[in-house]
């Protein structure tokens, strides 16, 4: 029973770490427009807790995205410098779109492990009730 | 002393079997998006009943050590085979969903033949069921 409890750990780990990444890719996505904006990103890496791996997983620390920001041409912009250009952000919204959807079906995928954990438990436990 | 049978000796290890697989493919579907992760594996029941697997010392007293820890009785394995991605991941959610659904299956089993020897041994007593 506690490994089964266990498993309900470590995939609500999943679930927590995909979501915490979808996040950041909707905050990534609602500053597409945001002059100077860097693109975060974060890594995934397993939980070792005493020197074990509990296979248990977290994200990272957000990392700024160091690729070269978009020159955008609008003489009009307060920011623009002297030849019309300013600095827009390096977001590009292919790679958010596909990292929400790999994020999504990781957390599907996780949520799927779960709820089968759940029902082991619950057939172990019909054992007892009757 | 009652000692159980071995039909429900087999049905419980079944059930640990599939618990500890359903444990790995937790740890792969969780870790599926982590750079360098390689999928690991139990060894399948067959292996653990024929005893080729995992080396156990034998407690024939209450005094002694366990050799292993009862929830890592089996042989954890790492898949070689498998492709890593370019980050060193070799996790691949597809084989994990299939793999817990041979999971859920013998642990299916697992419990219908223990319930099923329960039933048995009611019976033998004379107890309705």
């Amino acid at each position: 029973m506690s490994s089964l409890l266990d498993i309900m750990r470590i995939s609500s780990s999943g679930l927590d770490a995909q979501s915490n990444r979808l996040r950041h890719t909707a905050e990534n996505i609602a500053n597409q427009d945001t002059p100077g904006y860097r693109r975060k990103r974060i890594g995934f890496e397993e939980v070792v807790q005493g020197g074990e791996r509990t296979g248990m997983v977290r994200t990272g620390p957000v990392e700024l995205d160091p690729s070269a920001l978009v020159r955008v041409y609008d003489p009009g912009h307060p920011l623009a410098d002297a030849e019309g250009y300013y600095d827009g952000s390096n977001v590009d919204l292919v790679v958010e779109i596909a990292d929400a959807r790999e994020a999504q079906r990781s957390y599907e995928a996780n949520l799927r492990v779960f709820d089968q954990a759940r029902q082991m438990s619950q057939s172990l436990l019909d054992l007892l009730r009757r | 002393m009652y000692e159980m049978p071995e039909i429900v000796r087999i049905a419980k290890d079944a059930v640990q079997h599939a618990t500890a697989r359903q444990a790995e493919i937790a740890k792969n579907v969780a870790n599926a998006d982590t750079p360098g992760y390689r999928a690991r594996d139990v060894q399948p029941f067959e292996d653990h009943l024929q005893g080729t697997g995992a080396m156990r010392a034998k407690t024939t007293r209450d005094g002694h050590l366990p050799g292993l820890d009862p929830q890592e009785r089996f042989f954890v394995t790492v898949d070689q085979n498998a492709e890593p991605a370019p980050n060193g991941n070799s996790v691949s959610i597809e084989t994990e969903i299939l793999k817990s659904s041979e999971v859920s299956q013998s642990h299916g089993l697992a419990v219908a033949v223990y319930k099923t020897s329960l039933d048995l041994m009611r019976t033998a007593l004379g107890r309705s069921r």
